[in-house]
């Protein structure tokens, strides 16, 4: 089992990069960190295998318009980016899952990866405090915007911080 | 000719990068249809003449595994080649897929690139082949 911080950051930041067309930086590379965000989405993705647990990301809601219009070759302000921002946060948590635990947990690994959902970030950050669960957490600035991205897992075999 | 394409993904988004890269690819695409799961994709290969299905694994209602083991027991749809376009990363059920005869496996994320080097081997051998499906690419 390897390091699960640079990973996780690593495999975000790489994502958002060459499936998102968008430019993903530590806090402390930019140069002001962009505030809190009032409007933020959540989104959850929850998998089983040699160990179980959670993926979720909590963004700007203007996040989501943006990446739909790259990754639809849209204009932000059209329509369809609106339309398919949900949808778009959700295929890129889903490929930051799928890229996540194989480094993580090694090729040969099988995990069974259900589909991303929306999820209350309050129930979020408790389960940043639960005792029996392994958390990884990573902050990363995408495009100006402030994001959280938190790994969440359970079992003997997971991997501990 | 022309060859009509299926793309199976539970993401619109996913189905639309999917379609846009095949377009890129200057492949002679005829038709693309769409599918949300397996089970529609089945549905859609009933209703309609497939040359090609793109699929992801990990959908809800029938996943991609379900979906091609139905395909193999058809004796009609089993010749259509399979493309797994997906996140998984397992090495163990990449295997599994290449034993079930799936023709090539691109991973998420994907490049146009990635697509149209798929499409130039899989529908140059389809041209030129009579009745073999082609083997597996990757």
């Amino acid at each position: 089992m390897r390091n699960c911080h640079p990973i996780l950051f690593e495999t975000t930041k790489d994502i958002f990069e060459k499936a998102a067309f968008a430019v993903a930086d530590p806090p402390n590379l930019v140069a002001q960190t962009p505030a809190e965000p009032e409007n933020n989405v959540s989104l959850s993705v929850s998998f089983t295998g040699p160990f179980r647990g959670s993926l979720s990301i909590r963004a700007p809601e203007q996040l989501g318009r943006l990446l739909a219009a790259n990754m639809l070759g849209v204009d932000e302000n059209d329509p369809e980016a609106a339309a398919r921002a949900s949808d778009a946060f959700g295929e890129i948590l889903n490929m930051i899952c799928g890229n996540l635990l194989p480094a993580i947990a090694g090729s040969r690994a099988e995990f069974s990866i259900q589909s991303p959902a929306p999820c209350d970030s309050r129930s979020l950050s408790s389960e940043t405090t639960s005792p029996n669960k392994n958390i990884f957490s990573s902050r990363i600035v995408i495009e100006g915007r402030l994001a959280d991205i938190l790994l969440i897992l359970e079992g003997a075999d997971a991997p501990t911080p | 000719m022309a060859f009509n394409i299926l793309i199976v993904d539970d993401s619109q988004v996913a189905r639309n990068i999917v379609a846009r890269t095949i377009r890129m690819s200057g492949a002679p695409v005829g038709e693309i249809h769409e599918a949300e799961n397996g089970a529609q994709a089945l549905q859609a290969l009933g209703d309609n003449w497939i040359d090609l299905v793109m699929a992801d694994i990990n959908m809800p209602v029938m996943d991609g595994f379900a979906m091609i083991e139905r395909m193999n027991r058809d004796e009609i749809v089993r010749r259509v080649p399979v493309v797994v376009i997906s996140t998984e990363g397992s090495e163990t059920k990449l295997e599994k897929l290449r034993e079930q005869r799936v023709c090539a496996i691109i991973h998420k994320p994907f490049t146009a690139a990635d697509v149209r080097v798929v499409l130039i081997n899989l529908l140059g051998q389809w041209e030129t082949s009579n009745a073999q499906l082609p083997s597996n690419s990757f």
